[in-house]
């Protein structure tokens, strides 16, 4: 065997290996304990939070399923979407807000008129980055959009700060 | 045994170890999705290229093409350490980092003087690769929403109704969504790429003349969407019919269409000859 050969030979070792490792890395990730979802992880804050009835609000695009809460009742009842994916650009929030709704958003604990894109952006590079060490299969940094009528004048009073999605 | 090794090493050429390079750095970025993909639905994942368009996968085959049999010069030691480093990236678990590797790679071999047209115009490819796979998903995470409201606006110029930030008013009187999968960028991005790898691969060496040519695909292919998207926002039943299921392997087709034709006319003396 030429050297040629011995190089291409161990050049496809290499890259087998490579690629074994990422398969195997990616079926023992997923047998990892996943994550409770940013949706419960927000259902549960509203529970706590003790804003009155909170319901999900159901979509169909791009999947069947729950998208968000509805909370509270009567004229200022809200409704709160864990943000998706950054491209997504809170296509579901947009969705169900009402014509000329309040909107705000929660990062950190904070809120605000704007969403967080900086600053979120640089989070998900960080996750990206090293979401393959953490011990749970943990979910993409998001913040919460939340809507309410606009014939509130404030948004829902709550405790934004303990809530914790990420 | 020492001397006999060296010499062993020094039959290896600098385009067997920079294509081993390529291979190992691309296979690995693109590992997760293409596991994704083909274990979510093999068949279906393979009609819609396993998680990537099919302009990917020909602009990879074509940036392997290009670095075989490319400079058949002994690789030297600076060649090895490159070489080292391109496997150990790869070999992280992390396909960014693969996907940056191979950016640095690609400016690397851009930008030696040792290196061959051909090892250059493989560099280049393998550079608009890497734009394809992370830095335009990177400049996505940031500006996105401008991006998309560019291509709202424009749509809502395009059907004369209004929009505002990524959404655009229907002309059913609903609103339309313009997300990071619609924009104009992320498709342009993908047939600008095949358009390098069949221009590199017919004429290696580049010409100032290739900028226009690469202007006008990104031109044609913004147009080709935001055509796309003016037909979804004047009804539902129209949207759900541009939409759909097919949508997806109709427009990977269309771009892939726009790339090789762009490409064709911009090599087309080459072509003759």
């Amino acid at each position: 065997m030429n050297s040629s050969s011995r190089f291409w030979l161990a050049a496809g070792a290499a890259l087998l290996v490579s690629l074994a490792s990422k398969v195997i890395l990616g079926v023992l990730r997923d047998r990892l304990p996943e994550a409770p979802s940013a949706n419960e992880k927000l259902r549960e804050f509203l529970i706590a939070s003790r804003v009155g009835p909170v319901a999900p609000v159901w979509a169909t695009r791009p999947a069947p399923g729950i998208v968000g809460w509805r909370f509270g009742s009567g004229v200022c009842a809200g409704q709160a979407f864990p943000s998706d994916l950054p491209g997504n650009l809170d296509f579901q929030a947009q969705t169900h807000a009402p014509d000329r709704a309040h909107v705000s958003y929660v990062y950190r604990g904070l809120v605000e008129r704007r969403p967080p894109k900086m600053r979120l952006a640089v989070d998900v590079i960080t996750f990206r980055l090293f979401s393959e060490f953490t011990p749970t299969r943990a979910h993409e940094p998001s913040y919460v959009v939340v809507v309410y009528a606009a014939s509130c004048s404030a948004s829902p009073s709550l405790r934004w700060d303990r809530l914790r999605l990420n | 045994m020492t001397v006999s090794r060296t010499s062993d090493m020094s039959a290896v050429t600098r385009d067997q170890v920079y294509t081993a390079c390529i291979v190992a750095l691309i296979a690995n970025a693109i590992a997760k999705t293409v596991v994704a993909a083909a274990s979510t639905n093999l068949v279906g994942g393979l009609i819609g290229g396993l998680g990537f368009s099919w302009a990917f996968w020909l602009s990879f085959a074509l940036c392997v093409r290009l670095a075989i049999a490319s400079d058949p010069r002994p690789a030297g030691r600076p060649d090895w350490l490159i070489g080292a480093a391109c496997i150990l990236a790869a070999a992280t678990p992390i396909g960014e980092v693969s996907s940056a590797a191979a950016t640095g790679l690609g400016l690397w071999l851009t930008f030696d003087r040792s290196s061959s047209v051909r090892l250059k115009a493989a560099a280049m490819v393998l550079l608009a690769i890497t734009i394809n796979l992370l830095w335009g998903r990177l400049l996505m995470v940031f500006f996105v929403a401008q991006i998309a409201a560019v291509d709202a606006h424009l749509v809502a110029l395009i059907v004369h109704t209004s929009a505002q930030d990524n959404r655009v008013l229907m002309l059913d009187g609903r609103h339309m969504s313009i997300i990071q999968a619609c924009t104009s960028v992320e498709n342009a991005s993908i047939a600008l790429m095949m358009f390098v790898a069949i221009v590199r691969t017919f004429r290696p060496a580049p010409r100032p003349l290739e900028w226009l040519y690469l202007g006008a695909v990104f031109a044609f292919v913004v147009a080709l969407n935001d055509a796309r998207l003016s037909l979804m926002a004047r009804n539902m039943s129209m949207f759900e019919l541009v939409h759909g299921p097919a949508s997806w392997v109709a427009l990977n087709l269309i771009l892939t269409l726009a790339g090789l034709v762009g490409a064709t006319l911009c090599v087309r003396r080459e072509l003759l000859v």
